[in-house]
């Protein structure tokens, strides 16, 4: 039996089985399988916005941190009095 | 100082293999809508051993020679991962939705899988809980071929399907609630 595209519990979307996404009672959305190019589509969010990498607050922080050289104050005019 | 002889865990039927649909987070798989969806697909008992899941290859090349230098040193290049090909039994005659095909079917051809390993629990009497450490592998499938596994009298109809990586393999997890 052919995939069909569908919405999983968790909220994204991909292509699955149709025997089991029937027995899963999951939602099969009108929506194609395949690009335009014929490649399989990948798994996206809801409206098919791609799934971005998760990234950590505190890991881009620190990145960003590193990046200034730190918090100190850029001029003598911001430092605090 | 005192020498260790570490316990080895026992791997023999201490394998198990799901094969989820979906993971929102692989960092923190959830143990309800991920690995326990209605979806999921406990695959242990339908698989057959063929080796560890992924081998990740680094190539060895050797640094460019400087003018002044009389020795070369390796450097690592660039890794490849390859996918152990995926052999597991059906049944021929029976239809798409019979349990004996629930893997055939949620292994169809074009899926994005990901394979949830968990080591060193029973695969048969342990169930999938929360903190427990699991190996994901985010795969595309492959063509699904119809063949034999074993030789003469012991020969059985399986299925033998290629995989290929589509992200770097997630190890030891924790599965959370």
């Amino acid at each position: 039996m052919a995939l069909v595209r569908v919405r999983f519990e968790n909220g994204l979307e991909g292509n699955l089985n149709e025997h089991v996404a029937k027995a899963a009672g999951l939602e099969v959305l009108d929506e194609p399988t395949t690009n335009g190019d014929g490649t399989w589509r990948p798994q996206t969010r809801r409206n098919s916005r791609r799934r971005k990498p998760k990234t950590s607050v505190s890991a881009e922080a620190a990145k960003k941190k590193s990046n200034d050289g730190g918090d100190q104050p850029a001029s003598a005019e911001e430092a605090p009095e | 100082m005192s020498v260790l002889f570490p316990e080895a865990t026992k791997a023999q039927g201490n394998i198990s293999v799901t094969v989820v649909a979906s993971i929102d987070d692989t960092s923190a798989p959830s143990l309800a809508t991920d690995v326990n969806a209605t979806s999921s697909v406990n695959v242990s008992c339908f698989l057959y051993d063929n080796g560890s899941v992924v081998n990740a290859t680094t190539n060895k090349v050797t640094a460019n020679a400087r003018l002044c230098t009389t020795e070369q040193f390796q450097q690592f290049g660039n890794t490849t991962y390859e996918v152990s090909d995926l052999i597991y039994v059906y049944d021929p005659q029976a239809s798409g939705s019979a349990d004996e095909n629930q893997a055939k079917d949620l292994l169809d051809e074009g899926s994005d899988v990901y394979i949830v390993e968990r080591n060193g629990l029973d695969a048969r009497t342990s169930a999938y809980a929360a903190a427990q450490l699991v190996n994901i592998y985010h795969v595309r499938l492959g063509k699904q071929n119809r063949t034999r596994q074993g030789d003469a009298e012991a020969a059985e109809f399986s299925i033998t399907q290629s995989a290929i990586l589509l992200e770097p393999p997630v190890y030891d997890v924790a599965i959370a609630t």
